[in-house]
């Protein structure tokens, strides 16, 4: 399973890089490819290509905020999720992504 | 961007999170590092409102991005009671790394810094190490090592 996702925040200081990388690590403890792009305030940091976002099963939206390049996703599935829940819990925001992407898809 | 003894205050007894962020901004104040104390609380309470910066196991990272700060900075405080704060545990907090950033701070190197510190405290040894830790020597080497590390990958 390829996961592209972009994780931001308020300030885009903090909990941008924190939903990063939780949510990296939980992919490497899952087996799942997880790459998150961080949109804070050091720009677009980890920057998903439009080869890797072609290569995704789906894309993870971890934040409330708004984000730039969605067009490199068109065509695949975007799931939403709140940045604090992907910090707090990302194994299990990766586990029912994966699921509600494989129900529907 | 340099961490000190000057960046620690230990045996706060603030009674809320409120008063604990008040005694930030007046300190950053005292120390010249923003122009204003009251723009200072404000900016905190400005981004606790669009979501808490409550973390787990006693940890906070509230921030002021605001104009009324001169230089990016990281305050640590180590507050003796444990006061409410809405955090991914439910637990209330002890622990509280303070960011200050000028709002035009862009992409720098302070940037790096203060990510690469907001990610350490998703790592248990650099929360244990804090706490552990009770002296000012021991946490200003703790903490900039983990500032300092990742700026250097």
């Amino acid at each position: 399973m390829k996961i592209v996702g972009i994780s931001a925040c308020p300030a885009g200081l903090a909990h941008t890089p924190m939903a990063a990388k939780a949510l990296q690590k939980a992919g490497v403890k899952l087996g799942y490819d997880v790459k998150i792009e961080q949109q804070g305030s050091l720009g677009q940091v980890n920057k998903i290509s439009q080869a890797e976002a072609d290569a995704a099963d789906f894309v993870l939206l971890a934040t409330d905020q708004k984000v730039i390049g969605l067009e490199r996703f068109e065509g695949k599935p975007q799931l939403r999720v709140n940045i604090s829940t992907c910090i707090k819990a990302p194994e299990a925001v990766l586990k029912k992504c994966v699921q509600a992407v494989e129900q529907r898809y | 961007m340099k961490f000190t003894k000057k960046n620690i205050l230990l045996n706060q007894e603030a009674e809320s999170k409120e008063a604990l962020l008040k005694v930030i901004a007046k300190y950053a104040k005292m120390q010249n590092i923003v122009d204003s104390e009251e723009a200072t609380y404000r900016a905190f309470l400005r981004r606790e409102a669009e979501s808490s910066t409550g973390l787990q196991d006693g940890f906070a990272i509230p921030h002021a991005k605001d104009e009324t700060v001169k230089t990016p900075t990281v305050i640590f405080v180590k507050n003796k009671k444990h006061i409410s704060w809405e955090t991914f545990d439910d637990q209330p907090v002890q622990y509280v790394f303070a960011l200050l950033v000028p709002k035009a701070e862009q992409g720098t190197v302070h940037i790096q810094m203060l990510s690469a510190l907001a990610t350490a405290l998703m790592e248990d040894d650099f929360k244990n190490a804090i706490i552990r830790n009770t002296s000012a020597a021991e946490l200003v080497t703790i903490i900039s090592n983990e500032m300092i590390g990742v700026n250097q990958q």
